[in-house]
């Protein structure tokens, strides 16, 4: 019997069953889509990073060696696979376009580690000697694809080479002519793979390497890293834990990952109180009758039951639903977010988390919020039951009376329509600026992002950053940046460290600073510039070393050791940069009186006579820096958008059902205003001004909403990132808050259409106004 | 010219099978300011007719003309211009809109007819005023009895000044003496304002309010009318 009458209820619910449905699938099923996104991300970092075997340490040299005595030391310290390449740095010479930095990479076409992914064309081969890879950041810029012919100036060799095919490599993941600022330049670096005896032959290198790629299997990795390269003339020493790539998707990552959960709590509080919402209207509407089957001599857990089974069969569509909206929103966020991290593919999952987490919610939370108000209605006396709904008691304190009419009738309607169910409004109210809040959050994030980092390179004096091929005293750098035609130039030398305080450990990279630098300029946001024996740290070092201004701490590199002090903490880009006077930063990376870096302020004709110097690596501009800066956050506002549409399809769905349900409570009403001789026009404002008003309440809330959302987030950030703050601006919130308004319009034509469509005849006699 | 005029008027609900012929070739007058009481049992056509003259349903066939409107063949906008001031409705629940005070509710029935705001706040104030629920004007209809709530809507009813007055089951919701306090109001008002009243029930004590009493039975006159 129960079964039956649970079949009829639902079929004669009709909409408004479907409604309650896709309310439960919406709110439990993007709750979890996003968990499972981010699942999924992590799934495709890495499965990408395991893969393609991402090294476990890389060591490159200041100059190149026989590669037998580089394995042979391998073997000493069980590093094993082990490989050697020729990583030569250059430039592009592309005819008729701006050229970029280069980095010509030799290696085995069979590598074990930090193996290439093809994504177009075909891999590497010693038949085909000049047949090249390219990243496919850079070849998408230049738009250059398999076929094509490339020429690149090393030292002053010019290679003439063929494009064999377009791949992505873990270690080249994020490109970047400028590693030292954690902001991606994607295609401001070009990567090119070729066959390490090609290179070796093309660029006169010989039989030489200058890179030994290793894993550490085995416990001891550090000091057998150590043991690895001392006496080693290394000019980098990177472990994996410090590969740019890798740092950057990690902290993107975690930058997500602190997004997904406020995102998926946005959707999964709201969803919750419109389940809990719908569902005791749900049951409230059958009051009379369950009130005859308590008269009947039914006990109490019939009654339950009674309910509890449509509300587990509408759980069930929900969760149904939930499942399917978990999946596809998954997969369009993790889709979208691998593509602007550039993986070359998604690794998608149905983790059971997630999935049990979407079910679980839209079926635990339709039971609860049926079982509530059953259990209440089963213990009324019958007869208190059968008097059915209580007609609602509407009443309101005599200022608000008198401020709520104003205005026509059909606007004086709206408003005190507001009022009527003010627990109803309030959650449509609160849902829809919490999906406008969200939207704007994320706005107001890259909208920081952008200005923060537009004023970091503002305060900077450099125009060009060269990085040298070898180190070179001070002096030679600077002749040799002004026969180049820079009019200001100022030498640094870099060089790996770690730091150690008495609660942390930092591995960061260590900069030689003039006394009174011109062009590199710290924004200290406590204490002063860099001393002797006094270092200037990074916002974020200092806080992963949880140390202040005057603090001790311990800097040790492959040449050297020294305590020192903490002088200041600047907020800075280059967020693993420690900053020291240039002496004593020389001596402690084992490079007294040299530079490895010179800033200049010049303009684009010396950059590129500094180009063409032999001496020279690479030459990147902070023009380039600021330009890759806004590709990023053009590619990143693709994946804001999409969690913005789903934010605010979200929103726009509860406002529909809210208003349907509404409408469907009220139909008696509308067929009364019908009656008295209200036309489309005044039926619809009354509707409309319900609706505008919610939404136009919820764009306010999201102001102080969205600013609270982005606050925690932006922390996140800072700690995962780099310190973007918040600069809220209008343009956040009005590019939320128009389309939340067309949607809001486009659901009071729905409910405008329907109330016209009602039969008046037929709904003025039921006593449906309540 | 009669104001309500029905020519062999037919209407059905359902199709096929479940086909019910509601009203059979129907013909039926009424001229100004007549007070006509129809009775009838349930299913007899009562509330179909009053819905035919009050243009909130449209016949099958047979013509319904009414304020010297041709009911019959008017577009969707002029019935709702037709309902906005031509006619006024008693519903047996009354339809108050419940989060508008009485005072409101009545202005809400001058209102769509054009009356400016503070003309018809002082016409609802009058009116209710004659209904006798002057001091309670400012309150919600859940805070007034039925009988009370009854008496808003005929205020609302003959705010705007109609031609016509229709009510269905106005006293069905009420109890005897309190039914008998709204009839005698109708009643007096219809004397009083000259509108035409037309108030369809099942109950035969209500014939004792009609000067013309129509009885229907499946859909048709039933027997020679008293006046």
């Amino acid at each position: 019997m129960l079964w039956r009458k649970a079949v009829r209820d639902l079929r004669a619910m009709g909409m408004r069953a479907a409604l309650i449905v896709v309310v439960i699938g919406a709110g439990a099923g993007t709750a979890a889509g996003i968990s499972l996104a981010l699942h999924d991300v992590e799934r495709t970092r890495d499965s990408f990073y395991a893969e393609q075997r991402l090294a476990d340490l890389d060591i490159r040299l200041a100059r190149p060696l026989p590669p037998g005595p580089l394995l042979a030391r391998a073997r000493r310290v069980r590093a094993h696979p082990a490989e050697t390449r020729l990583v030569l740095s250059g430039r592009t010479l592309l005819p008729g376009r701006a050229q970029v930095a280069a980095e010509a990479v030799g290696m085995s076409p069979a590598a074990a580690l930090d193996r290439l992914a093809v994504t177009a064309g075909r891999g590497l081969s010693a038949a085909a000697p000049r047949g090249a890879l390219l990243d496919p950041d850079f070849a998408e810029r230049f738009q250059l694809g398999p076929g094509d012919r490339l020429r690149l100036g090393l030292g002053g060799r010019r290679l003439a080479l063929r494009v064999r095919g377009l791949a992505r490599s873990p270690e080249y993941l994020l490109a970047t002519a400028n590693p030292d600022y954690l902001v991606p330049q994607k295609g401001s670096l070009a990567v090119v793979f070729l066959p390490r005896a090609s290179l070796q032959r093309l660029s006169s290198a010989g039989r030489r390497v200058n890179d030994l790629v290793v894993d550490l299997p085995g416990g001891h990795a550090g000091r057998r890293a150590e043991r690895l390269s001392a006496g080693l003339p290394a000019a980098r020493i990177i472990p994996r834990s410090q590969q740019y790539s890798l740092r950057l998707t990690d902290a993107d990552i975690d930058a997500f990952s602190t997004f997904a959960p406020v995102m998926g709590l946005v959707f999964a509080l709201v969803g919750l109180l419109l389940i809990v919402l719908s569902l005791r209207r749900l049951v409230n509407s059958q009051r009379r009758e369950l009130g005859a089957l308590l008269a009947l001599g039914y006990p109490p857990r019939t009654v339950v039951a009674t309910v509890l089974l449509p509300a587990a069969m509408l759980g069930l569509g929900g969760a149904l639903l939930a499942l399917a909206a978990t999946v596809a929103v998954g997969r369009l966020v993790a889709v979208e977010y691998t593509n602007t991290v550039g993986f070359p593919g998604t690794a998608h999952s149905l983790a059971a988390g997630p999935l049990a987490l979407a079910a679980g919610l839209a079926l635990g939370a339709t039971l609860l919020a049926a079982l509530v108000p059953a259990w209440r209605l089963s213990r009324l006396e019958p007869t208190q039951a059968m008097r059915g709904e209580r007609l609602a008691s509407f009443g309101l304190p005599g200022w608000l009376q008198r401020a709520t009419a104003l205005g026509p009738p059909a606007l004086v309607y709206a408003t005190r329509g507001l009022l009527r169910r003010p627990v109803l409004s309030a959650a449509t109210v609160v849902s829809l600026a919490a999906a406008i809040g969200l939207g704007a959050a994320l706005n107001i994030l890259i909208s920081s992002t952008d200005s923060s980092v537009d004023a970091e390179f503002a305060e900077q004096g450099w125009t060009y950053s060269a990085d040298l091929a070898r180190p070179l005293p001070a002096g030679r750098a600077v002749a040799l940046a002004r026969r180049a035609g820079a009019s200001t130039v100022e030498p640094t030398v870099k060089g790996p460290a770690s730091l150690r305080s008495d609660s942390g450990f930092a591995d960061v990279q260590l900069a030689g600073l003039p006394a009174r630098p011109a062009l590199l300029r710290l924004d200290l946001t406590a204490g002063a510039g860099p001393a002797p024996g006094r270092a200037v740290l990074s916002e974020q070092t200092a806080e992963s070393l949880g140390v202040g201004v005057g603090e001790a701490i311990v800097v040790r590199t492959p040449a050297a050791r020294a305590k020192l002090a903490v002088a200041g903490i600047a907020r800075t880009l280059a967020t693993r940069s420690t900053y020291l006077p240039r002496a004593q930063a020389g001596r402690l990376l084992g490079a007294p009186g040299q530079a490895t870096t010179v800033l200049v302020a010049a303009g684009p004709r010396a950059a590129g006579r500094l180009r063409r110097q032999p001496g020279v690596a690479r030459v990147s501009s902070k023009a380039s820096a600021q330009a890759a800066e806004r590709d990023l956050v053009e590619e990143l506002t693709g994946l804001i958008s999409i969690l913005q549409a789903i934010s605010l399809g979200v929103g726009g769905l509860f406002l529909v059902s809210t208003l349907a349900l509404s409408y469907l409570d009220r139909r008696g009403e509308f067929a009364t205003l019908a009656a008295l001789g209200y036309g489309r026009r005044q039926i619809g404002a009354a509707v409309a001004g319900e609706a505008l008003t919610q939404t136009a309440i919820a764009a306010a809330l999201s102001i102080p909403l969205g600013l609270a959302i982005a606050a925690p987030l932006s922390d996140s950030i800072a700690r995962a990132w780099f310190q973007i703050g918040l600069h809220p601006e209008p343009p956040n919130f009005v590019w939320v808050i128009v389309p939340a308004l067309v949607l809001a319009l486009l659901a009071v034509v729905h409910a405008t259409r329907r109330a016209l469509r009602l039969d008046i005849a037929a709904t003025v006699r039921a006593r449906l106004i309540g | 010219m009669p104001l309500v005029s029905l020519d062999r008027v037919r209407k059905a609900y359902g199709s096929g099978a479940a086909r019910q012929l509601v009203l059979d070739e129907l013909s039926l007058s009424m001229e100004a300011g007549e007070f006509t009481v129809v009775l009838g049992p349930s299913g007899c056509g009562k509330t179909t007719l009053l819905n035919l003259i009050g243009g909130l349903d449209t016949a099958d066939a047979g013509r319904v003309r009414a304020c010297g409107l041709d009911l019959t063949g008017a577009s969707r906008a002029e019935l709702t211009a037709y309902r906005a001031r031509s006619v006024g409705f008693i519903f047996q629940f009354y339809n108050l809109l419940p989060t508008l005070t009485a005072a409101e509710n009545v202005e809400a029935g001058i209102r769509v007819a054009g009356v400016d705001r503070e003309a018809a706040r002082e016409a609802a104030r009058s009116l209710l005023a004659r209904v006798g629920l002057g001091p309670l004007a400012g309150r919600f209809p859940s805070q007034l009895s039925g009988g009370e709530q009854q008496r808003v809507a005929i205020a609302r009813a003959l705010a705007k000044r109609p031609r016509l007055l229709l009510a269905d089951e106005p006293t069905g919701n009420l109890d005897e003496e309190t039914a008998g306090g709204v009839l005698e109001l109708m009643r007096e008002l219809n004397e009083e304002t000259g509108v035409t009243f037309v108030v369809v029930s099942h109950n035969p004590v209500l014939a004792e309010a009609g000067r013309r009493v129509v009885r229907l039975s499946h859909g048709r006159l039933a027997e020679p009318e008293t006046i």
